[in-house]
């Protein structure tokens, strides 16, 4: 967990000194008595530098033995969630999210015909049923 | 005022009100029984649901979802000692023991009876306490509504985590997400990388949705327990008697009047309410020699805490917009989609809105109750749900929610990033509760700072001679520098020592 807590405390200051050259780009106000678009998102920012250097410090002098590991299988569902996404774009949203729901439920386990088949069927029924048809919802 | 109120029971008292509220109810057990799923995703997962509907209609469904998941997150933590929601945690201590001695019916009972009274006792001190608030926040200018905003923040980056300073890097992130887009007194573009859709900023329900409802899709995706415990024996029906409930009451008022008064202040929310009703509740109930053990009242106390925190937590919502709990901020997102700013003017506007609130949260504490006690088996049957199904469901119904905010797909991008985002904020120990609360704050409170700065010549002074603000930058500074000077006290102690 230590190294984890290191290396997500890096990113979150990396994440900062960006936003920072981010911020450092807005102009700022012509006159010096008013404050300008770039002064309050500059303030937020140093003190946000400040507190990810110190975030950083506690996690560098912390002892954990608590064990972070990333299981590789987030990626894989973060992959097939923007698959998803850019599916709904193409072929719809019902199709794009039967197919989606067989998958997942293959993947976590689900081995039994009947399930895999009626479920992903009654929710997109559901969803066109009340949300497009009763409710009016935009459905992607 | 009882004029007020009786034309508000003509609009709530139809037949598709009652339908909606009846809906609610349902539903926010149901999200609260399911662990990890809280008040916070109900809410958001249901907006899209309410932008058909008048602003009315809208805020009842989502109050009455908000009121009955708090009551849902003790039947899972009754049952199978793994609480539906944070607030519910304490629940198991003595409910869950309850289930193991065979009477998981007496535990639910004392539970829904607990949580509906908490909930009735807070809608009353919703009705009392809002009007004079808004009363006194007539008089607000921008030094005060920057000053309050500033003090909201800091309450809930201090107390929502463990480390204030994580709570604090969140609140900052959160508000330069908020900076985002236009800037609100120039239009000057902020971050906008020349995107057109990043002009209007991020969307709240898009970055609440993926936060709290996709990054827990995530999260159940990867510690699947398919295997829920089962539960030993059946379910008895045996229910409350009359006796147990006189013998509960004087722990379930303490419970209310300390639920409510803890869901006012920013930051504090059913999980902090609950523990201290419970820690109170051991001095003044009957039983408490079974505390631990299996006390009904160590069932009672948690619970009519945490329903009356919902009242409380609506009072600065709608008194003063300014939400203190990431719940509260959902329900401020639905309000301005609806058109409608809550605070001090609300009243004037919309006065129905705010009756009518308060007659649906009446009903909504009625139909829990019968909602909740008929259908105990339903429950039961319910949590036995692998969360398989779930969890592929969820994420679906938050592409549709994100998508029908602006019918944008960027906001499902945006959804999903949020998603990302919070998984790993979540794993690292990092509050969520701070962004979400800096992101409905922020542009508010930066218009007010340089409104308040226009109005005395760019002089910082006017945060200090306003009283208002200044009493509460001094309590907000507090909040901050407190933990740290308990930390040097007691480590210079424990040298000593």
């Amino acid at each position: 967990m230590k190294v984890a807590n290191i290396i997500f405390s890096v990113l979150l200051l990396t994440l900062m000194s960006w936003i920072l050259y981010l911020t450092l780009q807005i102009p700022k106000s012509p006159n010096p008595n008013i404050i300008g678009p770039s002064y309050v998102p500059l303030v937020y920012v140093w003190v946000g530098i400040v507190l990810a250097v110190f975030i950083l410090l506690n996690s560098i002098r912390e002892k954990t033995k608590e064990q972070f590991k990333l299981d590789k299988k987030f990626f894989l569902y973060v992959g097939i969630a923007i698959v998803y996404m850019i599916l709904i774009t193409i072929i719809g949203y019902y199709i794009s999210t039967i197919l989606l729901l067989i998958i997942l439920f293959l993947l976590l386990g689900i081995r039994k015909l009947p399930q895999l088949m009626i479920i992903p069927i009654a929710y997109s029924l559901f969803v066109f049923i009340v949300f497009e048809k009763i409710i009016a919802l935009p459905i992607p | 005022m009882i004029e007020n109120l009786i034309e508000a029971i003509s609009i709530v008292f139809t037949l598709k009100m009652l339908l909606i509220i009846l809906l609610g109810s349902f539903v926010g057990i149901i999200i609260g029984a399911l662990p990890g799923l809280g008040p916070t995703v109900g809410t958001t997962l249901i907006i899209p649901a309410t932008f058909g509907m008048e602003p009315t209609a809208a805020l009842i469904l989502l109050v009455a979802i908000y009121m009955t998941a708090e009551y849902g997150g003790s039947i899972t933590a009754i049952l199978i000692s793994s609480p539906g929601t944070t607030a519910a945690t304490a629940t198991v201590e003595d409910g869950y023991p309850l289930t193991q001695k065979g009477y998981p019916g007496k535990a639910l009972g004392a539970s829904i009876t607990a949580s509906t009274i908490g909930g009735i006792f807070t809608t009353f001190i919703l009705l009392f306490l809002t009007i004079p608030l808004m009363n006194f926040a007539l008089k607000f200018g921008p030094a005060e509504y920057f000053a309050l905003g500033f003090f909201g923040l800091s309450l809930v980056a201090s107390l929502s985590g463990k480390s204030i300073l994580k709570g604090l890097l969140m609140a900052i992130l959160g508000l330069l997400i908020s900076s985002i887009g236009l800037d609100p007194l120039t239009g000057q573009p902020r971050y906008t990388f020349g995107s057109f859709y990043l002009l209007e900023g991020i969307s709240i329900i898009p970055a609440l949705m993926g936060l709290y409802a996709v990054s827990e899709v995530f999260n159940m995706f990867l510690t699947q327990n398919n295997t829920i415990k089962k539960l030993g024996k059946k379910v008895s029906k045996q229910f409350i008697t009359l006796k147990e409930f006189k013998s509960m009451l004087p722990v379930i008022f303490q419970s209310s009047f300390i639920g409510s008064f803890v869901g006012v202040i920013p930051g504090a929310g059913g999980s902090i309410a609950s523990w201290i009703a419970y820690q109170q509740s051991k001095r003044i109930a009957k039983d408490k020699k079974d505390y631990g053990k299996g006390a009904l009242s160590g069932v009672a106390a948690p619970e009519a805490a945490n329903n009356a925190t919902v009242g409380g937590a609506l009072v600065p919502l709608l008194s003063l917009g300014i939400p203190g709990s990431p719940t509260t901020a959902v329900l401020l997102g639905a309000l301005m989609l609806h058109g409608l700013t809550p605070g001090p003017k609300l009243m004037e506007t919309d006065a129905n809105l705010f009756y009518g609130l308060i007659i649906g949260l009446f009903i909504t504490c009625i139909f829990m109750f019968f909602v909740g006690s008929l259908l105990t088996n339903f429950w039961v049957k319910l949590i036995s749900l692998p969360q398989t199904f779930i969890a592929p469901i969820i994420l679906s119904i938050s592409v549709i929610g994100a998508f029908s905010v602006r019918n944008l797909m960027f906001d499902v991008y945006i959804t999903l990033g949020f998603g990302v985002l919070g998984y790993f904020l979540k794993k690292f120990n990092f509050p969520l509760a701070p962004i979400v609360l800096a992101l409905v704050l922020g542009g508010m409170m930066e218009s007010n700072l340089r409104r308040a700065l226009l109005i005395s010549d760019g002089s910082w002074m006017i945060f200090l001679t306003n009283p208002i603000s200044l009493i509460l930058i001094l309590i907000a500074l507090f909040t901050f520098v407190s933990p740290i000077l308990k930390n040097v006290f007691t480590s210079k102690k424990s040298k000593v020592s």
